[in-house]
This record gives C-alpha cells, sequence and structure tokens, in this order.
C-alpha cells in the first residue's frame, strides 16, 4: 500500500529545517551588524593610549573605567556566587519541598526585577542608608542581587545535573552529606557553575541602570571600597555618545568595543570549561 | 584509628541478624512486609527472587541507604552487637560496603577511585594511599592489567573492570561485610565468570551478601541462598538444599520465571 502522507512529510520536514537555519543565520547577522558596527566605528577615531591612560567622557582614555568595570562586576561575582552555590546547594540537597519552592519564587522574582528598581535599592539601602556613598562597594553589592539569580539557576542546574550513582556510591563508602556536598556534588559541578559564573560575570560588567544610582563616576581610580566613586565602561558609552565631540563618540565606541571584546572571551572561555568538563565526565 | 590498625571484626555464628523488618514508602506501599533473615560470616549468602520481591530494598536496609530514599524501616538488625538501624549511617557503610548493579566508578583517575573511600575515613600519606591501592587492586585481580596507568581515567575502562574497579573501591574502606546487588547483570559473560571468581575468593576475608536473578549463579557460588516473594524470605538455609527445593518445584526455572543464563 502507498503511504500518501510520507510526501507531505518529507515536505514538512524540509520546510522546518530551512526555518531553523533561516532563524540561526537571522541571529547570526544580528550579531555581526552589532559587532560590525561597534568595531568599525570604535576603528575611526581610537587609539591605543585610550587602552593605558585614565580619563574622563571627553578626553584621556579609559583605563580608569576599564579597571573599575571589572573590580564591580568582580568583586560582585564573589558576593552572588558564594550565596549563589548554598542557595543551589540549599534547593538541590539540604531543602524540604516548601522550603525550596519558596526560594526559587524569590529567586525568579529577583532575576524579575528591572535594574532600574534594584538600583533604586541600591541607592536607597547601600549608598544612603548604610551610608557607603557611590562607591565600590555599593555598586558591587547591588550589581550582586543582579548576579545572584544566575549564578543560583546555573548552579542548581550543575549540582542536578551530577549523576545520582555518583552521590549514592560516595554514600555507600560512608561519606557525610558534607563530604558528598563538597567531595562530589561541587567537584563534578564545577565545570558548569564556573561556566555559569563567567556569564553571570560578563552581564554584570555589561550593567548600567543600577550603577548610575549607586556608582558614580571616577576620571581616577577608587582609593577606598566606600566613599570613594568609580568609573565603568557603560557609562562612558552611554554619556560619551551624548557629547557634542567626536572625541567623545570615538571613547563611546572604544569602551563599547573592549566590553564587548572581554564579554566574548569570557563566553570563549565559558563554553571551552564547559566543553572540557563534558569531556572529563 | 590509623588505617593500618583499622582489622575487620567478625561474629563468630551470625554476621547479621535480621530481625522483623518492614519497609514502606511514604504513600504507605510495603515493600518488605516483616523479614527475618540470618546472614552468616565469611560464606556467600544469597538471596534470589522475581524482580520487585524486595532484593535490593533488603540491601538497602542494610547498608542504611534505604532512609535517603525516604522510605520507611522498622525492625532490628543486629550487627557487631549493635542495632544497625539505630547506630550511625557512616559507621555502617564503613563496616558494610556496597558494590551496585551498574558499575558506577566515578570521573576520576583509577587511583583516586580506589583511595576515594580511604580518605573520607582515615589520614594517610601518599606513599601509605599507594599501598593500599595497590593492594585492593591486587584483591580484585585488577592490578597487573593496570598497573603503570593508575592516573588513567577510570571511564576509560571495559565494564568488567570497571566492576572490579568498585569492588577494590569498596574493599579499600576494610568492610567487615560486602554487599553486592546483581553485580554481573550488566556484564558479559567472560566478566561476569571472573566476577564470580573474585566473590567465592573474597569469602576467605568477609562476608558477602548476593542479591542475583541467576539462579545458575547462585548455584555457582552460594554457600546459603534465601529465596524472596513478595517482601518476605520464603526459603532461607544451605545452598544445596534450598536450590534443589527451588529446581523440584520449579523445574528448574528461576523464581522470577527466567532460566539461569550462566
Amino acid at each position: 500500500m502507498k503511504d500518501r502522507s510520507a510526501g507531505r512529510r518529507y515536505l514538512l520536514d524540509g520546510i522546518t529545517r530551512f526555518a531553523g537555519l533561516a532563524i540561526s543565520a537571522a541571529l547570526l547577522l544580528a550579531l555581526l551588524l552589532v559587532l560590525g558596527y561597534v568595531f568599525l566605528g570604535a576603528g575611526v577615531g581610537f587609539n591605543p593610549g585610550m587602552l593605558i591612560s585614565t580619563g574622563n567622557t571627553t578626553s584621556g582614555g579609559l583605563l580608569n573605567a576599564i579597571v573599575g568595570t571589572w573590580l564591580l562586576a568582580g568583586l560582585a561575582l564573589a558576593f552572588s556566587a558564594f550565596v549563589g552555590i548554598f542557595v543551589a546547594l540549599g534547593l538541590t540537597q539540604y531543602g524540604g519541598s516548601r522550603t525550596s519552592s519558596l526560594q526559587r519564587v524569590a529567586i525568579d522574582a529577583l532575576a524579575a526585577l528591572p535594574s532600574m528598581v534594584l538600583g533604586l535599592f541600591g541607592y536607597l539601602v547601600f549608598v544612603i542608608y548604610l551610608r557607603m556613598g557611590f562607591s565600590l562597594l555599593a555598586g558591587s553589592l547591588t550589581l550582586s542581587l543582579m548576579m545572584l539569580p544566575y549564578l543560583a539557576k546555573s548552579a542548581e542546574t550543575a549540582i542536578s545535573n551530577v549523576p545520582k550513582e555518583f552521590s549514592e556510591a560516595a554514600y555507600a563508602l560512608g561519606a557525610s552529606r558534607w563530604q558528598v556536598t563538597t567531595r562530589v556534588l561541587l567537584r563534578f559541578a564545577k565545570p558548569l557553575i564556573i561556566s555559569g559564573a563567567l556569564l553571570a560575570l560578563s552581564i554584570g560588567a555589561g550593567e548600567t541602570a543600577q550603577l548610575l544610582y549607586t556608582a558614580g563616576w571616577n576620571p581616577g581610580f577608587p582609593t577606598w571600597f566606600v566613599g570613594s566613586q568609580v568609573g565603568y565602561l557603560t557609562y562612558v558609552v552611554w554619556a560619551g555618545i551624548n557629547q557634542p565631540s567626536e572625541y567623545s563618540h570615538a571613547l563611546a565606541f572604544a569602551a563599547s568595543a573592549v566590553l564587548i571584546g572581554t564579554i566574548l572571551a569570557l563566553l570563549a572561555v565559558s563554553k571551552w570549561i564547559e566543553n572540557k568538563g563534558a569531556k572529563n565526565a | 584509628m590509623t588505617y593500618a590498625s583499622a582489622s575487620r571484626e567478625y561474629e563468630k555464628d551470625v554476621a547479621i541478624s535480621i530481625r522483623g523488618v518492614r519497609v514502606s514508602t511514604s504513600t504507605g506501599k510495603e515493600i518488605l512486609r516483616g523479614v527475618d533473615l540470618d546472614v552468616y560470616p565469611r560464606v556467600v549468602n544469597t538471596v534470589v527472587g522475581p524482580s520487585g520481591s524486595g532484593k535490593s530494598t533488603l540491601l538497602k536496609v542494610l547498608n542504611r541507604l534505604a532512609e535517603l530514599e525516604g522510605l520507611r524501616v522498622e525492625g532490628e538488625v543486629m550487627f557487631q552487637g549493635k542495632d544497625l538501624l539505630k547506630a550511625n549511617p557512616y559507621w555502617v557503610r564503613k563496616q558494610i560496603g556496597t558494590v551496585f548493579q551498574t558499575p558506577n566508578p566515578f570521573p576520576m583517575s583509577i587511583c583516586e577511585n580506589v583511595a576515594f573511600g580511604v580518605k573520607l575515613h582515615w589520614k594517610v600519606d601518599k606513599k601509605e594511599l599507594d599501598q593500599i591501592v595497590e593492594s585492593a587492586l591486587r584483591e580484585v585481580g585488577l592490578y597487573e592489567e593496570v598497573k603503570g596507568e593508575l592516573n588513567r581515567s577510570a571511564l576509560t575502562l571495559s565494564g568488567g573492570q570497571k566492576q572490579r574497579l568498585c569492588m577494590a573501591r569498596a574493599l579499600a574502606v576494610r568492610p567487615s561485610v560486602l554487599l553486592l546487588d546483581e553485580p554481573t547483570s550488566s556484564l558479559d559473560p567472560v566478566s561476569k565468570r571472573v566476577i564470580e571468581a573474585l566473590i567465592t575468593e573474597l569469602k576467605s576475608q568477609l562476608t558477602v551478601v548476593l542479591v542475583t536473578h541467576d539462579m545458575e549463579q547462585a548455584s555457582r557460588v552460594s554457600d546459603y541462598v534465601a529465596v524472596m516473594k513478595g517482601g518476605l524470605i520464603e526459603k532461607w538455609g544451605a545452598a544445596d538444599e534450598v536450590l534443589v527445593d527451588l529446581n523440584q518445584s520449579q523445574g528448574g526455572v528461576a523464581p522470577d520465571g527466567r532460566r539461569g543464563i550462566g
């Protein structure tokens, strides 16, 4: 008997495959356009001196903003990684079903909060109430609130992905719950946790709204964790492009290019770690 | 206690005395319905029975893994003068090692796998640890096959070698009882024979509790056999008697309806 629907199914397969390819191509094109626009724009007025000198958004270089960005994002990562891993362990290992679902709701809600609102919270609590002023600590603590859900979610996925047989084998050898957590779960989940952390770091480095409220701006380097303002790259992009000067525009493009370049490098490292982990597993 | 001074302790007549053990799930379903069984020291005690009869659950009672799965356990299991169900579970699992159905080495080197359990319980220096790893691998007949490449990933070993590595990992902790939950069911016939030979060798050093589907295997390696059905021990005694009885009553067919595939 001839299967009449076979031709139609074949056609449908073809259309689906074509649609998938077309969407991927459109995404890639959009990414290449943004990258091309930024890097070509940066190429026009760029000079290498921008990377090694400090400045404000109208003159000088970007070194203060580059250092400030990674200080803010790095410190925020340190705060949120620690809490995020504990939250993930609570969700997967130690929590009851009720506390776990409550924690999940809290994390989802935190992830859904607009960064402007988080910025306002950071301003009122850290800058004003806790008297940190516009500073490295106020900025990084506020950033860590935004990075925490990403870290907790990726750590939770990483820990849940460790095969149950491994923890069962460790328990059967007499390991305590803490030993199973540290020597099996965290050890085997490490590549995915690190890759999630690098992703959170790049998201944090690209943040502006919260830092406008909490970090301020500094044409030099911050002198201490509190009471000293910090420069950051996204501020240069935001403020530089509004200035009526070609040099400011060049600085804004250069800041975008540096930011995107380092974020792409971070993503590449994160993928490499993830693949290396998968190969070893 | 140092690793060197840790010795296996044995009861003279009965290694483990199981009385009235009931296990149920959180929904109230009974898996074991009052199991009574004596496990004899330094022999192979085999539990046979159809799928779902509660054989593996009985092992999970003995190594206290049942509670990690949220199962409710009642009854009394006397082991080294203590009720095992009330003792510290980490102590119990150190004394009673387990080898699972599917070989489950950690994604680490061969050496790290064997050392894993040892490092949980003792502080040993590198030299002593190397000796422990070597002697555990020798105990399972794997040392000659892997010497010189102990830092190789354990995942590159064959199925049978992985299972022997898991046995070495369990033995390195110096348990006095070794639980084997269908240890050859995922292995080829040659590896199966190697593990069976190993099981009969091991009984000179420790008490073995083997769970198997395979009646031929049970007759090859067992000294005592218990037949489980529906969460209860149906028959229990010397292997020759129980297996002969079973053969006569079932025409050589295993309790789960399969013929032994030896």
